[in-house]
């Protein structure tokens, strides 16, 4: 599709711990839009965070698989070596909001030194220039250009998050990863920033991936919703329809168990924990917590096709 | 308790697969074993008692090594002493009395002490020395005559001597024995020697060309006699001989300047650094910890004056203040011990535990014993202190060779128990004794080995602790 | 408003730091005193001073010896008296101390200077360029070998390198001056490349570059076994704290960002952790001043170390020296501390805008 910026395949990602190896993602597809935001949602530990940070190619040392297809504008990206991708996607087609910004800053570091750097360093802009593209990227998120002469420790938890968005977005970037980047903030603030970035993505143009446990939050920006369960996206469709008419059990659940405020609906949860990713559970992995359990789920569910870019892979569908 | 004790079976197999330490546990069982060994075959009180009695250990060599470096040098030495004693039951010297008769009256008497031995080692030894027990109310004419295997007949006394102990190194320079000796060589190989000869070589010296140059001195091997005869007008008279020849190598340890058996001072070396290091590491950590956990938990003004405290007392530089205490007044190693943690537990550790203790004095559990009206002491022992001991366990163990080389340290300086039988004495009596300068190692090695020993495995078995039980290490 | 507060700053900490050095010169002096000894040498001091003045006077010749003790007598507890010294104990230790914080030190017992001089003052004064050459020389390569290789090995963590420096940090739990012993018996007595001790060859070179090669010959030893003992221990603590500090938030964020490690190293990992780390240093080194008494013992070096150890001789003990020494490091201690303190209130620009918490 000419207007997908964003592809990925068959996504895998495991680790090598002292418990054994441990599948954070295993086998993902999603693509993503130009000017498409889209949540990944799920329960700690399903592996959302591990997706994102193998958009960034951020890993640890312990890596023991990561095979896929990353298809950036066509390109695929997971065929760059560290060095080409550091050079052409690294913060100029891809840029990641970190979880708990509020220590992301470094304390002994102006909020001016912290902008200005990866446009020197990545860009060798001369440092007048990068001097006003930060002034700029500063009056995009909302804080005074008094502030640029600041350190961290002197503003507030919601502005340092609002820095951290404006070091993202000060090198143009196509896509903005966001790593639960309101968890840490208070209900108001939250709402503050929820605009802000809205506002961000229609003034650059930007396609953002939101990765949060939060649903309440994601429903507010995400046009395509993706629900994330041990590893797996056990479903993903338009945000409107997830939110009315979820398909997946795990959706299901997760879904109706944020309350809501004008309506009597009575609020389920989802009993029992997520597996460990170590030793994920055969055939469909939700199938111990599910209460559509049928024999069948002991084989791996297949992946059903809703509608285009809109899937689900539950037993449940196969008929169709 | 089986909750514990099979948590402590299970860390004791996780650790034994690190090959440190094993080895470390294994140094340390050596150690015990050794402290056991001291403590049952040497009780303390009696081995102090002779360990500062130099009579007891006349018949010893001085400063001999080891015995087992024959092994590796493939010379056979003298070990040990040859001990020809009159006074002894066997291996001595045979006495025979025969009075002195003329004009019909018996005058006097004649002891004659006669004594062989058979020598076949291929070094000189350290050193010859003779006693005299003269026991007569009338003066005794004494003379010795040494027999070498070749036959040749050395006077070496000739004396008048009452009542008394007698004692003479034969093994030196200047003896008049010596000098007439030396004039027969010059005689015999018309050359004089290169070098002043002394009494060892004299008596024992092989009588070839070897003898003229101290380099190619050799042992004359085979059977040496030693006659002496006394004469005395005491009919009731008498006299009995010890000769010493000391050897040049002695058991596991070697022997110190003082013919102590070094051996019993590595063995006893081993309980009381073990002691020392556990009791004050152990004792130096609680206390630090007891004084930062209520110096948070109770906070304001106690907290201030504790932290005030802390300052002050590092300023105060330990090892002069430890001196001036010794100096002044008489130290055990306990007493030592008491000085050396009060001074101690003051430092940034106290600063490290306090904030420590802070974190956990905002967890919830602690919080909750509050509410439900836990005294604050209570709380302090049983909740706080007990949530860091296993974090601070490496360090403990880490900390003990630390302290065994402060005692190590003091009793080089001469500040510690002049009594204890530790490993830092005989290094510092090592010192004194100038081993290093002089070449006796074995004096200086046996106990810096002993030393070496113990820190690396309380250092090995340390290390793999902190490696395998620090939580933070763990997230790596 | 910034430098009213770094003002008030340096005020309340030099006023608890002087009252620090107060205080443990008072212990110091008070742990002395309490077995009378130091009175009893200050009263032998000046009998002695007394008795000699006496003897020496020509005026005095012509009396008896009995009216000669009788005068000597007098004297002498006029000047107790003048010098406040007859009287108790708290008040005596107060006079002690006023000398101590005046650096007053006085006379030693019996140890002298080069120049002869019982003077404690100067006596220090010859001892202690020697420990300073020394132990900063020490301390500052140790420093900067690790700071280097801690930072080195925090990026290769797990590798051959990294787990073979793990390794030998055991090397560590034993001291300096215990692997001096051994390098004294391995170079000086077996091989013979190297002096046993002593701070220059005997006789010394007149030459003013021969000098310094001698000097530093001398050095290579001491500062050898220094390395041995105290640089696994700093490198595996170093490199843990630099590990541990990386994967700080901040340090994470920048990687994710690509912001290449020699960057990192610099701006993101040392910046921050430089002033405790430099703290740390200064305390370490000023307290090598002591003049490590062991080492300098072992490889006979003329220094404020070896004065101690010839001070507390249990033989001949010279306390008033070990005094005049305690006395003077308290001072260099506490000075250092507060320049400190000042230094990282000057950089850390959280302390310089909101001041000290506590």
């Amino acid at each position: 599709m000419s207007s997908e910026l964003l592809n990925v395949e068959d996504l895998y990602l495991y680790y090598r711990t002292s418990l054994g190896l441990v599948k954070a993602v295993d086998g993902v597809n999603f693509s993503l839009k130009q000017g498409e935001t889209l949540a990944i949602i799920g329960e700690s530990g399903c592996g959302k965070t591990s997706v994102a940070r193998a958009l960034i190619r951020f890993l640890p040392r312990n890596v023991a698989r990561f095979t896929g297809r990353i298809l950036l504008d066509g390109i695929d990206v997971m065929r760059l070596s560290d060095d080409e991708f550091d050079k052409f996607i690294r913060w100029k087609k891809i840029s990641y909001v970190t979880q708990a910004a509020i220590n992301s800053l470094n304390p002994v570091l102006k909020i001016v030194d912290h902008l200005i750097e990866p446009l020197i360093l990545h860009m060798n802009m001369p440092k007048k220039e990068a001097i006003e593209l930060a002034k700029e990227a500063l009056k995009k998120v909302g804080i005074t250009e008094e502030f640029l002469w600041r350190y961290p420790f002197e503003l507030s938890g919601g502005m340092r998050q609002r820095v951290v968005i404006a070091l993202a977005i000060i090198s143009n970037p196509k896509i903005v990863i966001l790593d639960e980047p309101t968890s840490a903030l208070d209900v108001m603030t939250q709402a503050n920033i929820i605009n802000l970035l809205k506002e961000l993505k229609y003034r650059m143009s930007l396609s953002y991936i939101f990765i949060t446990h939060d649903i309440a939050v994601s429903s507010e920006l995400s046009d395509r919703v993706a629900v994330m369960y041990a590893g797996q996206i056990v479903e993903i469709g338009s945000a409107e329809r997830m939110y009315t008419e979820p398909l997946h059990p795990y959706s299901k659940g997760l879904l109706n168990s944020v309350p809501r405020l004008r309506s009597d609906k009575t609020i389920t949860f989802v009993p029992g924990s997520p597996p460990s990713l170590v030793n994920p559970p055969k055939g469909c992995r939700f199938r111990p917590r599910c209460p559509y359990a049928k024999p069948v789920c002991e084989k791996d569910p297949p992946i059903i096709k809703i509608r285009s870019e809109e899937y689900v892979r539950c037993w449940l569908y196969a008929e169709k | 308790m089986s909750q514990a004790l099979r948590g402590i079976i299970k860390s004791a197999r996780v650790l034994l697969r690190y090959k440190s330490f094993t080895l470390g546990f294994v140094i340390l069982l050596l150690m015990l074993a050794l402290s056991v060994y001291a403590i049952v075959c040497h009780p303390y009180d009696k081995t102090i008692k002779i360990w500062y009695d130099y009579k007891a250990w006349e018949d010893y060599p001085k400063l001999a090594r080891p015995a087992w470096i024959k092994f590796f040098t493939g010379v056979n030495e003298l070990e040990g002493t040859i001990t020809l004693s009159s006074r002894a039951i066997s291996s001595g010297f045979v006495k025979i009395r025969t009075p002195i008769a003329y004009g019909g009256e018996v005058r006097g008497v004649y002891i004659i002490l006669e004594a062989a031995f058979k020598y076949d080692y291929d070094t000189l030894p350290s050193q010859i020395v003779r006693w005299l027990y003269i026991n007569s109310s009338k003066p005794v004419y004494v003379t010795i005559t040494w027999v070498k295997p070749e036959g040749t007949n050395i006077n070496i006394s000739k004396l008048m001597l009452n009542q008394g102990e007698y004692y003479a190194d034969l093994s030196v320079e200047g003896l008049s024995f010596v000098h007439e000796y030396t004039q027969y060589i010059v005689s015999k190989f018309g050359v004089t020697p290169k070098y002043e000869l002394n009494g060892i070589i004299v008596l024992m010296g092989r009588e070839d060309a070897s003898i003229l140059s101290k380099s190619t001195v050799k042992p004359s091997k085979g059977v040496y006699k030693i006659i002496a005869r006394a004469e005395t007008a005491d009919l009731n008279a008498d006299v009995d001989i010890k000769i010493n020849i000391y050897g040049t190598l002695y058991g596991i340890a070697g022997t110190d300047e003082y013919r102590r058996d070094l051996f019993i001072a590595i063995a006893w070396g081993a309980p009381l650094a073990l002691s020392f290091g556990l009791v004050a590491s152990v004792l130096t950590t609680l206390v630090q910890m007891l004084i930062a956990a209520v110096s948070a938990w109770y906070g304001g003004i106690a907290d201030n004056f504790i932290q005030r405290l802390n300052e002050v007392f590092m300023v105060v530089p330990f090892l002069p203040i430890v001196a001036l205490i010794s100096l002044f007044y008489r130290l055990t190693i306990w007493s030592l011990l008491a000085v050396v943690v009060a001074l101690g537990i003051w430092g940034g550790s106290v600063k490290t535990f306090r904030a420590m203790f802070l974190q956990i004095k905002e967890m919830p559990y602690v919080e909750a014993a509050k509410a439900y009206g836990s005294g604050d002491l209570r709380i302090v022992v049983l909740y706080m202190i007990p949530r860091v001991i296993p974090t601070i366990i490496p360090t403990i163990v880490i900390s003990i060779p630390s302290y065994v080389f402060l005692e190590a340290a003091l009793a080089l300086l001469g500040l510690s128990d002049p009594t204890a039988i530790t490993w830092g004495k005989v290094l510092e009596e090592a010192y004194s004794g100038a081993a290093m300068y002089k070449g006796y190692y074995h004096w200086i090695l046996a106990p810096s080995i002993m030393l070496f020993l113990i820190s690396i495995a309380f250092a090995l078995i340390g290390y793999t602790l902190d490696r395998v039980f620090n939580p933070r290490l763990k997230e790596m | 408003m910034t430098s009213k507060r770094l003002l008030k700053f340096i005020g309340i900490r030099t006023a608890s730091v002087a009252i620090s050095i107060v205080i443990a010169i008072l212990f110091t002096i008070v742990v002395a005193n309490l077995g009378g000894k130091v009175d009893e040498i200050v009263k032998a001091e000046v009998e002695f001073y007394v008795w000699d003045s006496v003897n020496r006077n020509p005026a005095l010749r012509f009396l008896s010896q009995e009216e000669r003790e009788k005068l000597a007598k007098e004297m002498i507890e006029n000047i107790l008296r003048a010098r406040g010294l007859d009287k108790p104990f708290p008040i005596r230790v107060f006079i002690y101390l006023k000398d101590a914080l005046t650096l007053n030190l006085g006379m030693s017992m019996h140890l002298t200077s080069n120049t002869g001089s019982r003077q404690i003052r100067l006596i220090i004064a010859e001892r202690l360029p020697p420990t300073i050459l020394l132990f900063t020389t020490v301390n500052l390569l140790i420093f900067f070998i690790e700071l280097f290789m801690g930072l080195y090995l925090s990026r290769r963590y797990g590798s051959l390198l990294d787990k073979v420096v793990i390794s030998l940090a055991p090397l560590s739990s034993m001291p300096g001056w215990f692997y001096g012993i051994f390098m004294i018996l391995v170079f000086a007595a077996w091989l013979k490349l190297l002096p046993w001790g002593g701070m220059v060859d005997a006789p010394p070179p007149e030459d003013s570059l021969m000098y310094a090669l001698s000097v530093l010959k001398h050095m290579i030893l001491p500062i050898l076994s220094w390395l041995l003992a105290y640089l696994p221990i700093g490198i595996y603590n170093t490199r843990t704290f630099f590990l541990l500090f990386s994967t700080e938030e901040h340090v994470e964020y920048a990687r994710v960002r690509g912001v290449p490690s020699r960057i990192i190293e610099r701006r993101y990992i040392l910046r921050p952790t430089l002033p405790p780390i430099i703290t740390n240093f200064v305390l370490i080194l000023i307290s090598s001043w002591m003049g490590a008494i062991i080492t300098e013992t072992v490889f006979n070096w003329p220094g404020l170390g070896r004065l101690l150890y010839a001070a507390i001789n249990p033989a001949n003990p010279d306390p008033p020296v070990v005094i005049g020494v305690t006395t003077i490091y308290a001072y260099l201690l506490g000075v250092s501390v507060i320049a400190l303190d000042i230094a990282y209130a000057l950089i850390d620009p959280r302390i310089r805008v909101e001041g000290l918490g506590g």
